[in-house]
C-alpha cells in the first residue's frame, strides 16, 4: 500500500492569516483533527486540534483567549511531510519517531493530501480484513520455507476462501504466528484440519476457545 | 389484533437445502416440523399460506443482478463453469449453489413476507417461520448460509405498507450484520443484536459503537459477549437492554431472530446456553411483545446446526411459548425413536442424559465464578452493557430499568422543605413544585404531550414517581392549577460505571421534558432554574449531557444543532457550563452537549478532581 493510496485527498487547508476560531469551527464541522496551513500551493505548517486548546479539558469560555490568534502563532511550522508514493510503513515510522499524528504529502506541484493516523487504522483494517463477514483464526507454523504454502492447501481444500493473511513474528524462536480470516461462518472443521495437519490453530466453534488473546 | 397464532412453514421448504454434509440441510425443517406434531401442538390450521417472494419485494433489499445471479447459478453446474462470477456474489463455500436455490430462497423470503404481512395486518397476532431469520445476507452477496435476508424483506416491505416501527432482536450467536446494515440510517427500524464478540467469530461486526446512521443514529444496538457467556450471562444482557430500548422506542411490530446456534452443543460458536435460556428468552420476547408491541410479534428460526437434539426443542419451547399450547410433560417416544439423538460423530451432548427431558438439567457449579476466565468474561460482559445503556438508553429510561447492582450512593441529597413557585407560560400559569414525592406525582395527571419513551401518560407518571423514589432522586414538575404535569426535571445518581459516577458529590439531570403544546414558553428554563435553586445544590456538582439521537427532533422541527443551542441556553440559565470532554458518548456526535454546575461551596479539591475527569484522551477535542 502507498501513502497516495491511504491518505486523505483534498483536506481542508487554511491560510496563514486564519484565525484560531476558525479552524476550530472547521474541525468540528468536518469531524478531523489536523489541518495544514498553506500559503498559495506552498506548505508553512499544521495545526493540530491540540494547538487549538487553551489547555487540556479547558471550558469552551477559556479558549475564547486564543480565538482571534492567526494560526501562524499556533501551528507548528515546517512540518515532517511524506512523498505520495513512498510506502505505508515508511510514513508509519515517520510518524512513531517523530511522535505525531499526521503528514502532509507533498509533491512537486506542493500539497496534494494528508496522511494521518486514522487513514493508517483504515490500512490496518484492510490488511486484517476486519470489514468483510469472516472468522478469524490464529495458528503457528515452523519457521522454515514451504510451511505457510502447506496450511494454506489445508484451508483450500475444504473450499473455504481466505480473506486475508497475516504473518508475524512467533511466539517461540523458529516460528511464526499466522492470523486468517477466513470466509466462513463454519470454522470450526477448518481449524481441526489444520491441527490434523499437524498446524496448531485456534478459532470460534466447538474445537477451538475463542478466547481473547492471551 | 386477533388472538390467533400461526406457523409460516410447509415441506415446499425443504427445498432450501446445501446437502447432507452441510450445516444447514433441509433435515433441520423435518425434525423440526415432525416433533411438533408428535408433541400435538401444531394443527393444519395453524399453517400460514406463503408464496415465494415477488421481484418487487426481494429488490427493495437485494440488487437485480444478485437476483439474476442466484437464478443463473441455479442451474446445475453453472457455478463450475464460472466460478470467479459465483465467488463475486458470494456463491462460494457456506452460500455453494445448489439446483434450485433461487427458488427455494424466494420461497423462505415469501414465508417471512406472509408472517410479518398477517401480523401487520392483525390477522394474525404471533406468527412463527422457523425456516427464516437469514440476516446475513447482504444487498449483492450470500452470506453465512443466507441468500434472501427474508427479514430483512419483510419488514421494508411492511414499514412502506404501513407506518409502524419495527423493533427488530436478534438472539442468533453470531451478528446480525445484513439487517442491521438494510436499515442502519432508518429511524423506524431499531435494530438490537446480541451475539458472540466478533473478536473471533463470524462475521467479525456487532461492535457496541455501531449505532447507526443518521437519521437512524442510536437505532443499531449491539451487545457483543464473551464466549461462555451461559444462559445467565445472557439473560442479564438481555434484561439489561432489550426491555428498555423497547420502552424508549415505542415499537409496533416486533420481530425477532430466535437463532439456537449459542447452544453449547451448537458446533458453530462458544456461548453456551442451554435449552432453559431459550425457553427464558422466548417468554421475556413474548411478555415484550404485550407489553410494547401491542402483541405483535414475529419470530424466525435464524441458525441452529445442531439437528439432532437442540434445534427441534428449540423451535417447540419457541412455538410452544409463542402459542401458549402446553407441551406433553416428554418428548413423544415416537419421534425420540425416529430421531435418536445426536450422530456418533458429534462430540457427546453437554446437556441432559436423559432423551425424553425438554430441557437440560440444571447443573451445581457449571458456568460458576471458579471456572478459569469467568470473572473476566462476567466483567467484561458487565462493561459492554453499561456501554450499551449509556449509548442507546435515554436517562431516564436508565432510571425506570435500573441495572442490577449497588449505587454509587454518595450523591445523596439532603433534606429541605419541598417549595412551590409560580411561572407565567403563554399557555397559562402554573405550579413549580419540587422534592415531588412519590404519592402526589401519583396523584397528579400527565398531559399527553409528554410522551418521551412511553405511550400513556399513565405510565408516564409511574416513571416520574419511581424516580422520586430513588434514594438520591429528585423530581421538580410544572403543573396547571388543575394538576396536571406540563414539565419535570429528574435529577439523580449518574450510572454505575460511567465516567463520572464514583465521584463524591455528583448527581447528573437525567431528564428534562416539556410537553410538546407547552414548549417555547420558557417553561424548561424556568423550572430548571427553580429546580437547582435550594440551598444544598452549593455543595454538589451536576452534570448533563445531551445525546442529539435522543432528542425530540421530528416534534420540535429543529437541527441537531439548533436544538443543542436551545438546550444550551436553558442550562446556562440555571448555572451550568459547557464543558469539553472526550467522554467517548458525548464526543461521539458534534451536537452532543455536556453541561456542569458546580456549587459554590464545592471545595477546589473535589472540582479539580472533576476537571481531571472530563479529558482523559491523548488528544483534546477542539
Amino acid at each position: 500500500v502507498l501513502v497516495a493510496e491511504a491518505m486523505t485527498r483534498r483536506p481542508v487547508t487554511m491560510a496563514p492569516g486564519a484565525t484560531v476560531a476558525a479552524a476550530r469551527s472547521a474541525m468540528r464541522r468536518g469531524r478531523f483533527r489536523h489541518l495544514p496551513v498553506v500559503a498559495g500551493a506552498e506548505l508553512v505548517g499544521v495545526v493540530a486540534a491540540s494547538d487549538l486548546q487553551a489547555w487540556p479539558g479547558a471550558p469552551v469560555e477559556a479558549a475564547e483567549s486564543l480565538a482571534d490568534r492567526p494560526l501562524t502563532e499556533v501551528m507548528s511550522a515546517d512540518p515532517v511531510t511524506v512523498w505520495p508514493d513512498e510506502p505505508v510503513e515508511v510514513a508509519a515510522r515517520l510518524l512513531v519517531e517523530h511522535a505525531i499524528g499526521c503528514l502532509p504529502v507533498v509533491a512537486d506541484e506542493g500539497l496534494v493530501g494528508i496522511l494521518t493516523e486514522s487513514d493508517l487504522f483504515g490500512v490496518l483494517l484492510g490488511l486484517l480484513g476486519g470489514g468483510e463477514p469472516s472468522s478469524r483464526i490464529t495458528l503457528v507454523l515452523p519457521d522454515v520455507p514451504g510451511a505457510l504454502g502447506r496450511a494454506m492447501t489445508v484451508v483450500g481444500d475444504l473450499g473455504v476462501n481466505l480473506l486475508t493473511v497475516v504473518t508475524e513474528p512467533g511466539p517461540e524462536p523458529g516460528t511464526r504466528g499466522v492470523v486468517l480470516r477466513a470466509g466462513t461462518i463454519n470454522a470450526a472443521p477448518v481449524v481441526a484440519a489444520l491441527v490434523a495437519a499437524g498446524f496448531p490453530a485456534t478459532g470460534p466453534g466447538r474445537t477451538g476457545p475463542g478466547r481473547p488473546d492471551r | 389484533v386477533s388472538g390467533a397464532c400461526a406457523l409460516a412453514a410447509d415441506d415446499r421448504l425443504a427445498a432450501y437445502d446445501f446437502g447432507p454434509d452441510h450445516p444447514f440441510q433441509a433435515g433441520r425443517l423435518e425434525a423440526g416440523l415432525s416433533l411438533l406434531r408428535a408433541a400435538k401442538v401444531l394443527v393444519d390450521t395453524d399453517l400460514l399460506a406463503f408464496e415465494p417472494a415477488a421481484d418487487a419485494d426481494l429488490e427493495l433489499v437485494h440488487d437485480r443482478d444478485y437476483l439474476e445471479a442466484l437464478a443463473r447459478f441455479s442451474v446445475p453446474g453453472a457455478a463450475a463453469a464460472d466460478p470467479a462470477g459465483a465467488t463475486r456474489f458470494g456463491l462460494v463455500g457456506d452460500n455453494r449453489p445448489f439446483p434450485g436455490m433461487e427458488a427455494a430462497a424466494r420461497l423462505v423470503a415469501g414465508a417471512t413476507v406472509a408472517a410479518v404481512d398477517a401480523v401487520a395486518a392483525g390477522g394474525r397476532s404471533h406468527v412463527f417461520a422457523p425456516v427464516a431469520g437469514l440476516h446475513h445476507a447482504q444487498r449483492r452477496r450470500a452470506v453465512g448460509f443466507c441468500l434472501v435476508n427474508d427479514v430483512a424483506v419483510a419488514v421494508a416491505r411492511c414499514t412502506r405498507a404501513w407506518p409502524l416501527r419495527v423493533l427488530y432482536v436478534d438472539l442468533d450467536a453470531h451478528h446480525g450484520d445484513g439487517v442491521q446494515a438494510a436499515f442502519y440510517d432508518d429511524p423506524r427500524v431499531c435494530t438490537v443484536s446480541l451475539h458472540e464478540t466478533g473478536r473471533y467469530l463470524f462475521p467479525g461486526t456487532g461492535e457496541v459503537h455501531e449505532l447507526g446512521r443518521p437519521p437512524g443514529t442510536g437505532r443499531s444496538v449491539n451487545v457483543p459477549l464473551e464466549p461462555r457467556t451461559g444462559d445467565d450471562g445472557f439473560l442479564a444482557a438481555f434484561d439489561a437492554v432489550v426491555e428498555p430500548l423497547a420502552a424508549a422506542f415505542r415499537p409496533d411490530l416486533l420481530v425477532t431472530q430466535n437463532g439456537c446456534d449459542g447452544h453449547a452443543d451448537d458446533p458453530l460458536s462458544d456461548l453456551a446456553l442451554s435449552l432453559r435460556g431459550y425457553r427464558d428468552l422466548a417468554r421475556r420476547l413474548h411478555r415484550l411483545a404485550h407489553r410494547h408491541c401491542q402483541g405483535r410479534w414475529v419470530a424466525t428460526g435464524g441458525g441452529g446446526y445442531d439437528l439432532d437434539r437442540v434445534v427441534p426443542r428449540a423451535w417447540a419451547l419457541l412455538w410452544s411459548e409463542l402459542s401458549r399450547r402446553r407441551l406433553p410433560t416428554r418428548v413423544p417416544p415416537a419421534w425420540l425413536a425416529t430421531h435418536p439423538g445426536p450422530r456418533p460423530s458429534g462430540a457427546p451432548p453437554r446437556g441432559s442424559p436423559d432423551p425424553s427431558a425438554w430441557l437440560e438439567r440444571r447443573r451445581r457449579g457449571d458456568g460458576g465464578r471458579d471456572r478459569p476466565g469467568a470473572r473476566e468474561m462476567e466483567e467484561r460482559n458487565r462493561r459492554t452493557v453499561r456501554a450499551v445503556r449509556r449509548l442507546a438508553l435515554p436517562p431516564s429510561v436508565r432510571v425506570v430499568y435500573p441495572l442490577a447492582g449497588p449505587g454509587g450512593g454518595t450523591g445523596r441529597l439532603p433534606g429541605w422543605e419541598p417549595r412551590a413557585g409560580e411561572h407565567q407560560a403563554p399557555g397559562g400559569p402554573l405550579v413549580l413544585r419540587d422534592r415531588c414525592p412519590a404519592s402526589l406525582l401519583r396523584r397528579l395527571e400527565v398531559d399527553p404531550g409528554i410522551h418521551a419513551f412511553v405511550r400513556a401518560p399513565a405510565q408516564e407518571r409511574e416513571v416520574l414517581a419511581r424516580i422520586a423514589e430513588e434514594p438520591s432522586g429528585e423530581v421538580a414538575v410544572a403543573h396547571t392549577p388543575e394538576g396536571v404535569v406540563v414539565a419535570y426535571v429528574a435529577v439523580l445518581e449518574p450510572e454505575p460505571g460511567t465516567r463520572f459516577a464514583s465521584l463524591p458529590g455528583l448527581l447528573e439531570v437525567g431528564a428534562i421534558e416539556v410537553a410538546t403544546g407547552w414548549r417555547r414558553g420558557g417553561v424548561a428554563s424556568a423550572l430548571l432554574r427553580f429546580a437547582v435553586e435550594p440551598d444544598p445544590f452549593e455543595d454538589l456538582i451536576l452534570i448533563a449531557s445531551g445525546l442529539a439521537w435522543h432528542w425530540d427532533l421530528d416534534e420540535s422541527g429543529l437541527q441537531a444543532t439548533a436544538y443543542r443551542r436551545v438546550l444550551r441556553r436553558v442550562f446556562e440559565g440555571a448555572g451550568f457550563e459547557p464543558l469539553a470532554t472526550d467522554e467517548p458518548e458525548i464526543a461521539y456526535h458534534p451536537a452532543n452537549l455536556f453541561v456542569a454546575r458546580v456549587g459554590r461551596r464545592v471545595p477546589p479539591a473535589r472540582r479539580a478532581a472533576f476537571t481531571a475527569r472530563l479529558v482523559r484522551g491523548h488528544h483534546p477535542v477542539p
